[in-house]
């Protein structure tokens, strides 16, 4: 509130003598291909195929937000250096969608190094590549009304929530990074409440606190419980009524998908904040924008 | 073989000191108004030996005994020359004092070392005094003369954006420099929202700045130090003083002696801005008599000193300044809403200064330093039953100062000069302090107003300006400094070296070393110099920040005075905080710590500098090529950039004309090179349908790709300034000026940001805010 007036007052007594125009800012800009790709699997098991897009980037003046697909590209993806896949086109979407698919299920080994690689006329070639994490199984338990929360956003008082506990065993070894993501169609709120937690860091000073996401999705990385068997709670209002249910993706992901996951949750969070400090999406594409990242994960439908 | 002579040199001394010797020691004041004189030069020909007055004009000089006659020679810019022959009996020591006249014209009007010590003979490096006379004739903002502004047009040192006080020195921000007015600190030196300084001139005596080679006894910032002294006011007969009318504010200043055996005297200057007399009537009108809003500051120097004896004298000094913004809602004439907003700064100082002998000079300072930020709103409404309830909030934050200090000067032979001290501040931190109170709802009812952190500060110093031969001189000290945090005790042992050695009369090389530490922060990630940037302590987790400062180079005075040095410095620095990616200052609800990460900085570059003091025309031309970069473990990917304002080039040039007697013209032109700011360079498509990993409900279709933190570079702000000043003497003898100013004088649309913008068609735009364009201001002041 006090900011607020005092920046309108700012802005009014600057106004007084602002003036204002249009600049051309001058940038030089080539198109490049944009990859934004992951791994999918259709059986829940452990082996995947590859859906995303290849479009093109544009200059941030272009105006509009539809990006022009990459026709006629060759998209190989090779497996320690080995070719494994070359994507295809999927006749259905890719008119409005940009979408290359893999052309086979592929086993996808934890800890191999998967690289992609896109030509297309016109453009540089460019390559990403990624390590897919190993497997790891998570027991999901839920427990309606388990805990009170005070979530400021929902009400002042205590908000009844159900828990949702994961169990999973860290690998030994590597550093590992997590992401569960939670949704429902019939969610009553978006919010998604982590309960303290010293093991695990979420960038704050205190990591001990209870701590309200927005987003529904939660990730961390293993710094201070590797090796160990770790449980997670996880906690969201309450439902009443028999048809809802929540569906759970545990992930079990690469660094890349981390630091790109991390940072544009905080782009998302910071759009149209024009105070704050500006949010560099991570990527790991040469040549090129975008992520080509790695998991692996399970699905669960609770309740 | 020259060393050999140096040794010799400083071996001849020490027999020296077995011989019988004498001190002559005393101040040096002006004739006219018997203010003490600093930084005054005492010569001894017959010694071939000098030295300077301290700050209070006192000097010393202890000299072997060769016979009854000694020949001093005192000399102070802007002032007659004095030599005079001094009997000597039996070789006792003397205590006398000097009174040098002034000039009436100051010749020495540009920015010129105050003391009359040529650049090249001090072994001080890195910085510069300012003359107020100069400050007060160059052409300024709206016709308002401000001290800040003035060292923006020094090499090295950098002005935040258009028309801000901030000063950014040597790759520093805005929250390393210490700025002391009286040798207190003064925590936010800003009126309007960084427009105008807080520093009235018609109350200030000097200004130096120092941008490296710092001397032992400053600390507690890492980039510059900038000095103001308050004028003493002058021991004449009558009240004497001067008034000035502007288009922002009048001011007046008023002095006098104290007592009736020029023991003593006091000096008052107030300022007051009358935005609010235009504003306030507009905002009636406006919404038909409903609401009424407006904004002033106001200012108030008052100072105070007595001589109680020969050898004791004291001074009190005040500051007191404040700026408010308010607006009022109305209903059938009854006031039902407020909302205020103010801010100041109040400085006070008392000090005691007592002669130990005839070579030691004694300091006791307690100082008082506060700096408040308050928001204030209040309201009246009726309920469903036609209760009459109010509700008030009161958030505040305040950070204030208790220190106490000794500093003694040693003149213990003319060679070495030492100086030494000792104090504690007691810092108590208010921050974003919240009252609630509500008549119908006991609940809200708050109170952590009383919440505050107190920290204390311990430092301690000793240098010694050593003279070990005629060509080699040398400022070596150190200053020790404690910091208490919850579960740390930070210290700091800061080594400084300055090192002059002469090549010819006319021509010295300079080197320094300076290791600096810095307890507190300032938080803010806006460059307008808003009152919310709120001065936290170091925590146990945020580290004290740190600088090792090294710098070269060459002074020289031409035949005809004209002086002229280069600089070569690099500085680095240590835990320097900055805005992780997607902060806000604005976000409360996050703590302070987990908005910022601790990084390095490196700063290096080439300043020279050239000045004309004397004749009818006289300036200074500064050109500074500087390369300031930032680096830190996550923010930009931990990639280095540059600060925000990395400045390639920064050249200045001030010029001053005397047209004829009574008429003076000035000029100024600035060019920078523009600053860096974070700019999106292209956009791309977001992921589509990672299933599990985003969620379909926050989904953006792009995204602006910035490829590193502050990648663009702004353009080059350039501005030329003008002014003239009349002068006319009245028939009662009162000094009448008229000052016609013209800001911008081109009118060049310089940019304050950039940002990008969507037109109506939905493609991105760019937009450029410029502030000011061409300004004309005028100002009147006399002076009785």
């Amino acid at each position: 509130m006090k900011n607020k007036r005092i920046l309108i007052f700012v802005i009014i007594v600057l106004g007084i003598s602002a003036c204002k125009k249009t600049v051309t800012v001058n940038i030089p800009h080539s198109s490049m291909i944009t990859i934004n790709y992951s791994n999918f699997t259709k059986d829940g098991g452990n082996t995947y195929y590859l859906d995303g897009s290849l479009k093109e980037s544009k200059r941030i003046s272009e105006g509009s937000i539809e990006f022009s697909n990459i026709y006629n590209a060759t998209a190989l993806v090779y497996e320690n250096g080995v070719l494994v896949d070359s994507l295809i086109t999927d006749p259905y979407t890719f008119q409005y969608s940009g979408k290359y698919l893999s052309n086979k299920f592929n086993h996808y080994t934890g800890l191999k190094t998967y690289k992609m690689v896109v030509s297309a006329s016109g453009y540089k070639s460019a390559t990403a590549e990624d390590i897919m994490p190993s497997q790891v199984p998570f027991t999901i338990t839920l427990k309606s009304n388990a805990k009170k929360f005070v979530i400021p956003e929902v009400s002042s008082s205590p908000t009844s929530c159900d828990q949702i506990e994961i169990t999973f065993t860290d690998p030994v070894a590597t550093n590992d990074y997590y992401s569960f993501n939670l949704s429902s169609l019939s969610l009553k709120t978006g919010f998604l409440i982590f309960d303290a937690d010293a093991e695990i860091d979420l960038g704050k000073s205190e990591p001990g606190t209870v701590t309200v996401l927005k987003y529904g999705t939660v990730f961390y990385q293993d710094k201070n419980f590797n090796g160990k068997q770790k449980t997670v709670q996880l906690y969201v209002p309450s439902q009443s009524g028999e048809d809802y249910k929540y569906i759970l993706n545990s992930n079990h992901i690469s660094k890349n998908l981390y630091k790109y996951q991390r940072s544009y949750i905080n782009y998302q969070r910071t759009l149209g904040d024009p105070y704050s400090e500006p949010v560099l999406v991570y990527s790991n594409v040469n040549n090129g924008a975008g992520i080509f990242a790695l998991r692996q994960y399970q699905t669960d439908t609770l309740r | 073989m020259k060393v050999c002579v140096s040794v010799l040199s400083i071996l001849i001394f020490q027999l020296e000191s077995y011989s019988q010797k004498f001190t002559i020691s005393g101040y040096l004041k002006d004739k006219k108004t018997s203010e003490r004189l600093a930084g005054a030069s005492i010569a001894l020909p017959q010694y071939n030996i000098g030295t300077a007055s301290n700050n209070f004009g006192f000097y010393s000089v202890t000299v072997p005994y060769r016979g009854d006659s000694l020949i001093i020679e005192l000399s102070y810019s802007g002032y007659e020359k004095v030599r005079d022959t001094i009997f000597i009996s039996n070789g006792q020591s003397i205590q006398k004092d000097f009174s040098l006249s002034s000039k009436g014209d100051l010749q020495a009007v540009v920015v010129t070392a105050q003391r009359l010590q040529k650049i090249e003979t001090s072994s001080q490096m890195s910085s510069i005094s300012m003359p107020i006379e100069l400050i007060k004739k160059m052409p300024s903002f709206l016709g308002e003369p401000d001290v800040m502004k003035a060292l923006q047009f020094l090499p090295g040192v950098q002005g935040g954006n258009e028309g801000q006080t901030g000063i950014y020195v040597r790759g520093g921000g805005p929250d390393q420099n210490l700025i002391l007015l009286d040798g207190v600190p003064v925590y936010n030196a800003s009126h309007v929202y960084g427009f105008f300084s807080v520093f009235n001139t018609d109350a200030i005596s000097s200004v130096e700045l120092y941008k490296g080679g710092f001397p032992a006894r400053f600390g507690g910032r890492l980039s510059s130090i900038v000095d103001i002294r308050m004028k003493e006011g002058a021991k004449t007969k009558g009240v004497h003083g001067t008034a000035s009318l502007g288009l922002v504010s009048s001011k007046f200043m008023l002095e006098g002696a104290l007592g009736n055996k020029n023991k003593g005297s006091w000096l008052v200057s107030a300022r007051r801005s009358y935005i609010d007399a235009i504003l306030t009537p507009l905002s009636k009108l406006n919404s038909g008599g409903t609401n009424s809003n407006g904004y002033y500051f106001w200012d108030l120097n008052v100072k105070t000193n007595y001589e109680l004896g020969v050898k004791d004298h004291i001074y009190l000094s005040a500051y007191m300044g404040k700026d408010k913004f308010f607006d009022k809602g109305f209903e059938n004439k009854k006031q039902v809403f407020s909302a205020n907003i103010d801010w100041g700064n109040i400085t006070g100082m008392a000090r005691w200064n007592h002669q130990f002998g005839n070579k030691v000079f004694g300091n006791l300072s307690a100082t008082y330093s506060q700096y408040q930020f308050n928001v204030a709103n209040s309201m009246l409404a009726k309920d469903s039953t036609g209760q009459l309830n109010s509700f008030s909030s009161l958030n505040r934050s305040k950070i204030r100062d208790f220190g106490l200090k000794y500093d003694l000067d040693i003149y213990n032979n003319p060679y070495h000069t030492i100086k030494m001290g000792a104090g504690v501040t007691f810092h108590t931190f208010t921050p974003n302090a919240v009252a609630l109170k509500s008549s119908s709802l006991p609940s809200v009812n708050t109170d952590t107003t009383f919440n505050v952190s107190q920290v204390p500060e311990i430092d301690s110093y000793i240098e010694d300006d050593i003279s070990f031969s005629k060509k080699l001189k040398a400022n070596i000290g150190v200053h020790f400094s404690g910091f208490k945090t919850p579960n740390h005790f930070y210290t700091s042992l800061q080594p400084r070296v300055s090192v002059r050695y002469l090549i010819k009369p006319t021509w010295s090389i300079k080197a320094s070393y300076s290791n600096m530490a810095q307890y507190i922060e300032l938080l803010s990630n806006s460059s307008v110099g808003l009152p919310t940037d709120l001065w936290v302590p170091i925590t146990d987790k945020i580290k004290p920040q740190t600088s090792d400062q090294f710098a070269l180079g060459v002074a020289h005075t031409t035949d005809k005075g004209y002086e002229f040095s280069v600089e070569a410095y690099y500085k680095t620095m240590k835990n320097v905080i900055e805005y992780k990616d997607g902060t806000s200052y604005l976000n409360k609800n996050q703590s302070w710590e987990d908005m910022v990460e601790m990084g390095k900085g490196w700063s290096y570059g080439l300043e020279t500098f050239f000045q004309k003091k004397y004749g009818r025309l006289t300036g200074l031309v500064g050109y500074t090529l500087s390369f300031n970069n930032r680096k830190f473990p996550t923010i930009n990917e931990g990639r280095v950039f540059p600060y925000k304002y990395d400045r390639r080039h920064d050249f200045k040039i001030a010029v001053l004309y005397k047209l004829r007697k009574n008429i003076d013209l000035s000029a100024n032109w600035v060019f920078e090179t523009g600053n860096s700011i974070s700019m999106p360079d292209y956009q791309y498509s977001s992921p589509v349908g990672i299933q599990g990993i985003y969620d379909w409900s926050t989904y953006i279709g792009y995204i602006f790709h910035y490829g590193s933190r502050n990648n663009y570079r702004m353009p080059s702000y350039h501005r030329l300034d003008l002014a003239v000043n009349f002068h006319k003497t009245t028939k009662r003898g009162f000094e009448r000026t008229w000052t016609f100013g013209l800001y911008n004088a081109y009118n060049r649309a310089n940019p304050y940001f950039i940002y990008p913008s969507n037109n109506s068609n939905g493609h991105t735009i760019f937009v450029q805010e410029s502030l000011f364009p061409i300004i004309p201001s005028i100002g009147y002041s006399l002076k009785f």
